[in-house]
């Protein structure tokens, strides 16, 4: 089963379920669940953008610099100022 | 009143959420726009999704059917989360937060449409705040052509052109400190942090945070055991295309270490988290528990 089959599969289902609403939804999603599971079915559960791979979280590359690195700011010399020149934000836990 | 006062700000720091937000432009004057453009998204965001609020559209998802129909902004929220939950094959999962069975395989989401598990409960907070930084930086860059960089809570997110020496972001292990920091630049995309030194919890619906060092019980939650995550790392800063790719890799890195501890593997095989970063390409900065310091990738050492 590919991806657009598995996904327009699942979409009619959970169409299905919500005319059903809530208990009896809950009920036959367990079904179906257990049901996809012995068709080998991969999980495809998002099926807003059903194109959207899983790689695509980290599709582009981002390399960040430091003004250590020499390259980008010029090491050593006095830093412009302006946007960027000073701190623009912070990361850290939450 | 001196030059330099006069000069419109191109920085604003303010408290959100129990921390600390912070925005910055590169066309001064568009900073008070800005700011205004982002309070009220962040409003409309809290509304939907915000489990600190009874009356917030997801509490009230999660405590009615299992069938409900979503505005378009949670729906969108939700379909982040659980895009997230397969990237990271579930080391970041939208249900563990809440005690409660299942995970994010019994969620199904069609457009607004969800059904989920008898017992799941949704709680977006691993990737709401990430994705909500991405969102107010295009909403900001589209709507005044300003270059932007907007943090909340330590995940940073640009958009638009970017100031001639890139944007300075510092680095910590708890974006509220002043202390150990270190500085990098970016010309895009997000950067996050995640780590097990700070700890969240509530008290009378409010949440609250509290500093200390591990091992103590923090908010990152493994889905396998549903506990806070300890481990070879305590922080884990990513650089990526985008805030919530880089919140998804710094997360899912520290609870790959936890796993790694927790079926007491060799220290050779701890190295899996970053074997699953350099895997995706992506540029970090990796605090051991005994604070050493590993890069991955782009990542400046």
């Amino acid at each position: 089963m590919d991806r657009s089959e598995e996904a327009r599969r699942r979409a009619m289902t959970i169409a299905v379920l919500s005319a059903l609403g809530g208990a009896a939804a809950t009920g036959l999603l367990m079904g179906g669940l257990a049901l996809a599971d012995q068709d080998g079915a991969t999980t495809d559960q998002t099926t807003t953008d059903p194109t959207v791979t899983d790689d695509d979280l980290w599709s582009g590359q981002t390399s960040p610099w430091s003004d250590d690195d020499g390259s980008d700011s010029g090491s050593g010399s006095s830093v412009p100022q302006g946007p960027g020149s000073g701190s623009s934000g912070r990361t850290g836990g939450s | 009143m001196s030059a330099l006062s006069a000069a419109p700000r191109t920085v604003a720091d303010f408290a959100l959420w129990g921390g600390r937000a912070s925005i910055a432009v590169t066309e001064p004057g568009q900073l008070q726009p800005a700011m205004r453009l982002v309070s009220e998204e962040l409003g409309r965001i809290e509304r939907a999704a915000s489990t600190y609020r009874a009356d917030s559209e997801l509490v009230r998802i999660n405590r009615g059917d299992t069938a409900a129909q979503l505005s378009p902004l949670l729906a969108e929220m939700v379909a982040v989360s659980l895009r997230v939950a397969r990237a990271t094959g579930g080391l970041v999962d939208p249900t563990v937060t809440h005690p409660g069975t299942g995970t994010w395989r019994d969620v199904f989401l069609d457009g607004p449409m969800l059904v989920r598990g008898g017992g799941v409960r949704l709680d977006l907070g691993a990737t709401a705040k990430a994705w909500a930084a991405d969102r107010c930086a295009t909403l900001v860059h589209q709507a005044l052509g300003t270059g932007v960089l907007v943090g909340l809570l330590g995940d940073l997110s640009a958009a638009g052109p970017a100031p001639e020496l890139g944007w300075r972001i510092d680095v910590a292990e708890d974006h509220r400190s002043q202390d150990d920091t270190v500085s990098i630049r970016i010309g895009s995309g997000g950067v996050a942090t995640s780590s097990t030194t700070t700890r969240r919890h509530r008290d009378a619906g409010r949440s609250v945070v509290v500093t200390g060092v591990p091992p103590c019980s923090n908010h990152i939650v493994d889905p396998l055991t549903r506990r806070s995550v300890t481990g070879r790392w305590r922080t884990v800063s990513v650089a990526a295309d985008s805030c919530v790719g880089a919140n998804a890799a710094s997360t899912a890195a520290l609870v790959l270490g936890n796993r790694a501890a927790l079926w007491g593997v060799s220290t050779l095989h701890t190295e899996e988290s970053v074997e699953w970063l350099l895997d995706r390409g992506l540029s970090a900065r990796l605090i051991d528990a005994e604070g050493q310091i590993t890069t991955v990738g782009g990542w400046p050492r």
